[in-house]
């Protein structure tokens, strides 16, 4: 099921907008990872060793996923022509 | 609020990897190796090295009394352990600058092999009560059902107050107890001993007396305790 839904997810999914979700959340982890830096209470460090540091994670792995995305449709070109290549081997 | 060089530096890292959000979220450049490059520092490097800091610096934040007293619930405690007038044992320890600010940590911790594991273990279990149950509570509706998870370990009093020095051992009750002390049989903060730590908690029972005051007045060294 999470594997299915993954490869739709590779062959059709809109890498600018996964791209704007891993900004938008990675901006979200930041602040609260940032917020324990100056309040040392319970509420900020707890929320940053733990929801902050999920939400940034989470931005990561969908980069990770995009750039995956992008060599999987990438279309490789050989450096060198086939025909010269064939001659080569010959 | 004291804020270190550390802290800084991942506020600064932090502050870059924003700006590369914020750039790419406004102008969306093309995505190509170059801007790849830059976002896995946006996105990657520099939010990793925030954490990292993030969490020594949190780690190290759970260790003051200022981590204890964020619960409402702590408040008579720090109150009392601040205290200049107070006799109560927090309050005689974190007088002492060994202790000080980190006072609660220092007492309460556990100091076995995977003490500092179980501490915060233990810690995750005084937030788990606080969410569900003291959270809307006043400290005075609070107060009577707060208690100590586990009874005190001499242990934590003995890293300090060895039992060999000549000082401890010049006292009579301390020498005729000195198998059950180090057994933690009978408790070095009970009644009829030292008194509870926070005695204010416990206002119906013994507490520090004058003449005990005077006592730990005179011993200057641990070390000798």
């Amino acid at each position: 099921m999470i594997k299915k839904k993954l490869e739709e997810l590779v062959d059709t999914g809109s890498r600018s907008r996964m791209l704007v979700y891993a900004c938008v959340l990675g901006l979200i982890g930041l602040a609260l990872m940032s917020w324990s830096l100056f309040d040392q209470g319970w509420i900020p460090v707890m929320m940053a060793m733990s929801v902050g540091q999920v939400i940034g994670t989470l931005s990561l792995v969908l980069f990770l996923l995009v750039v995956y995305i992008d060599l999987q449709r990438a279309t490789f070109r050989p450096s060198i022509p086939p025909d010269q290549r064939k001659s080569d081997d010959d | 609020m004291h804020v270190s060089p550390l802290s800084w530096i991942a506020f600064g890292s932090a502050l870059i990897a924003a700006a590369i959000l914020v750039h790419y979220l406004v102008w969306r450049p093309k995505l190509n190796a170059s801007v790849k490059g830059v976002l896995i520092l946006g996105l990657g490097v520099l939010p990793i090295l925030t954490a990292l800091v993030g969490n020594m610096e949190g780690l190290a934040a759970t260790e003051h009394q200022a981590f204890c007293g964020s619960c409402h619930t702590m408040d008579r405690h720090i109150e009392d352990a601040n205290d200049p007038d107070s006799m109560g044992l927090a309050a005689i320890h974190s007088r002492n600058n060994k202790f000080g600010d980190k006072s609660c940590y220092v007492c309460h911790k556990d100091y076995g092999m995977y003490g500092y594991a179980l501490t915060k273990i233990g810690g995750m279990g005084h937030v788990y009560y606080f969410l569900t149950e003291f959270m809307w509570m006043d400290v005075d509706e609070a107060l009577p059902k707060i208690h100590i998870a586990r009874p005190f370990k001499n242990e934590n009093c003995m890293q300090c107050h060895t039992t060999t020095g000549f000082l401890w051992n010049g006292v009579a009750d301390h020498r005729g107890l000195l198998e059950d002390l180090r057994a933690g049989e009978t408790s070095c903060a009970s009644a009829g001993c030292h008194g509870y730590a926070h005695p204010f908690s416990k206002p119906d029972e013994e507490t520090p007396s004058e003449a005990e005051a005077r006592s730990t007045e005179a011993i200057r060294s641990p070390e000798a305790t």
